[in-house]
């Protein structure tokens, strides 16, 4: 197990190279440059060359990269082209935001969808399967974004219950900053609960028709003890997975929420400096999602050898 | 097969008590309303199961013998339902008994083991808490089996001290599971195939139930296992004092461990002899064809003749005998007249045929 783990994180970390490297050359793929976007069309030949000889744009794309590596190996991530602030403050300070709004859209996702996809799978073809299948495929066919819209307009602008703009951070009262993110945590959460309540639901079905499930009927068990103590564990396996997949849903569904909801997080990070080729920060924003990524499937691989026991890593089962 | 072995003791067994039959199957019918109209799956079958006896089931596919068996168990699937006729345990109807009633006897008075042991395991508990779960339901052996309980047990894995846990490493020492010990605290997926078959029949055992009922036991194993399994359920069945319901396609495990053998076919019980009357003296159309288009050891060189045309679907079949269509006999008769049970040979074998039975009385 513990081999197998050292494993994948060698693995990893062999994906955020590849990552970087990728996201190294097609930033500068793109046409255009941080100095053409800063100094604007009319510069003169000189102000440009001084200023990319200041952001070292001047050497060359080997030296660059290899600048680049080195300065990842020792975690220093540079400057922001723009400002001149450290990236590392600039993620620091829109991360706790993403993060909020990640945490409530998968801790209401889940919380809501996984007793949801229960009831619906095991009242088949009731009015509460129907309910939940409806709400299910409205989050489904809705974007995050829309989602948040309507969300600000019922509960924000109508109800007038909630904030509708900006972010409090945890420090001023937990309260204030938990209101600032429920809107757009359920934004995001919507659409991910969705897909994991359908998951849960069409596999705790399958399970339920499972050879195995007729042996604990045929054995005198009550349908409680089947349902919690036959069937659920079983029928988590895929479920986890998709969760852990469709995290990406979450980073994906607050880069664009977070602009409805006017919250400087890394979404609007990663669009502001991509439109600015602000080339340090959006590196990094993207490195740092695609590393979350990365590691919640490490620790989707090592949850299944909670869930199933026929899944064993390394040489250790005999 | 070894050959050491006491031979079926029928006639002890059921003078040792009352008297009545162990299980009274009356004219069951049990039918399955689908969009293209009513499957009638088992029609009208009347079969009786003497204590301490095998009875084979005999059938095609779609015959109606697993729905039988179900039907047995109170487990048919939705949407299902016995429509008509009589279950008796015992003297006690099942059919009139609550759904906590019959919980309680599944598993502990009646059980039964299925015919596919790879999925019939439950792949995220272990063996010994699989066959420990039936004996807490069904023994007093002072375990709770609330659900708090079982998700706790679940969570925390079952005591290896308790009672239910040291009677399930009994029951897989019963069935000859080497170093039960430990082995009742692996994963089904750690077990063959065979050994799973032998996990189920220690589980369908371990409450000492007085009816086992065998679905297909035998069919997804290998052949060399087939023969150790069958061996043991015919020992475990004087063990234990256990009648045995045995559910099969395959002529060969009849004529191996049963006592008796019903014949079905669409959904009807077409023939009902002792084992040896049947392969010495079939008499039904079907049960002739069946053994026809069975490979024989001993005569190998024999053409051997199926049975035309295919087992009807069990929708609406709008003619009296069930195997007209296909019997080589049949006479127009035969499609509008139920054929009833007539005496056709010695020991209580009957046929359903219009066309068999004493002279006067047939076609």
């Amino acid at each position: 197990m513990r081999q197998y783990i050292l494993k994948r994180v060698a693995h990893a970390v062999f994906i955020m190279w590849l990552v970087a490297t990728t996201v190294f050359f097609g930033l500068r793929a793109i046409p255009g440059g941080p100095v053409a976007t800063m100094l604007g069309q009319e510069a003169t030949p000189a102000a440009k060359r001084a200023l990319r000889e200041q952001l070292g744009l001047d050497q060359p794309w080997y030296v660059q990269y290899v600048d680049w590596m080195v300065d990842l190996a020792t975690f220093n991530f540079g400057q922001s082209l723009t400002n001149n602030q450290a990236v590392s403050d600039l993620v620091m300070q829109a991360a706790p935001r993403t993060l909020s709004i990640g945490i409530v859209a998968v801790v209401v996702g889940l919380s809501v969808a996984v007793p949801a996809g229960i009831v619906s799978a095991t009242r088949k073809r009731e009015p509460v399967d129907y309910v939940a299948t409806v709400v299910a495929f409205l989050g489904l066919s809705m974007p995050a974004f829309f989602v948040g819209i309507l969300l600000a307009l019922v509960f924000g602008v109508w109800l007038d219950l909630l904030p509708v703009f900006g972010y409090v951070p945890i420090s001023e009262g937990l309260v204030p900053w938990f209101e600032s993110i429920l809107l757009p945590g359920l934004a995001v959460g919507l659409p991910y609960g969705a897909v994991v309540m359908r998951m849960m639901r069409s596999s705790l079905l399958e399970v339920l028709d499972e050879p195995y499930m007729k042996t604990a009927l045929a054995k005198g068990v009550n349908s409680r003890v089947r349902l919690y103590k036959h069937a659920l564990q079983n029928a988590l396996i895929p479920v986890v997975t998709v969760a852990g997949i469709q995290l990406a849903l979450v980073l994906v569904g607050s880069v664009t929420v977070e602009l409805v909801f006017g919250i400087q997080g890394l979404g609007r990070l990663l669009v502001d400096s991509m439109l600015d080729r602000n080339y340090p920060v959006t590196q990094v924003v993207i490195l740092l999602v695609s590393a979350v990524l990365v590691f919640t499937n490490l620790a989707v691989d090592l949850a299944y050898t909670a869930i199933d026991p026929r899944i064993r890593y390394g040489s250790e089962s005999a | 097969m070894s050959s050491d072995r006491a031979s079926p003791s029928t006639n002890e067994s059921s003078d040792s008590t009352t008297g009545s039959s162990l299980l009274e199957v009356k004219s069951l019918k049990t039918q399955f309303p689908t969009s293209r109209g009513t499957v009638t799956a088992v029609d009208g079958v009347d079969l009786t199961v003497e204590r301490g006896e095998i009875l084979g089931l005999v059938g095609e596919s779609g015959s109606g013998k697993s729905v039988f068996a179900q039907s047995i168990m109170g487990i048919v699937d939705d949407p299902g339902r016995i429509v008509d006729g009589d279950i008796q345990l015992a003297g006690e109807s099942l059919l009139d008994k609550s759904a906590g009633d019959l919980e309680a006897l599944r598993g502990g008075q009646l059980s039964m083991i299925f015919q596919d042991p790879m999925n019939s395991l439950n792949p995220t508990l272990t063996v010994g808490e699989q066959i420990a779960e039936t004996v807490r339901l069904h023994q007093d052996v002072g375990e709770s089996v609330s659900l708090p309980a079982e998700l706790k047990r679940k969570l925390l894995g079952a005591t290896k001290n308790s009672e239910a846990w040291r009677r399930a490493i009994e029951m897989l020492e019963a069935v000859e599971i080497p170093e039960a010990e430990s082995r009742a605290g692996d994963y089904p997926h750690e077990f063959s195939g065979g050994m799973r078959q032998r996990a189920m029949i220690a589980m369908a055992l371990s409450c000492e139930p007085d009816l086992l009922i065998a679905d297909e036991p035998t069919t997804a194993l290998d052949v060399t296992v087939q023969a150790q399994i069958l061996d043991e359920l015919r020992d475990l069945k004087d063990t234990f004092d256990t009648s045995i319901l045995l559910i099969t396609h395959d002529l060969a495990v009849v004529s191996e461990v049963c006592d008796r053998v019903a014949v079905m076919y669409a959904g009807e019980i077409v023939e009902r002899a002792s084992a040896r009357e049947l392969f010495s003296n079939p008499q039904h159309p079907y049960t002739q064809g069946l053994i026809a288009s069975t490979p024989r050891l001993d005569a190998p060189d024999d053409e051997l003749t199926p049975i035309q045309g295919n087992v009807p679907d069990l929708i609406d079949i709008p003619y009296a005998c069930h195997f007209a269509p296909r019997c080589p006999e049949a006479e127009r008769e035969c499609f509008e007249v139920d054929p009833d049970f007539r005496e056709v040979g010695e020991g209580d074998h009957e046929a359903a045929c219009l066309r068999r039975g004493p002279e006067e009385r047939r076609l």
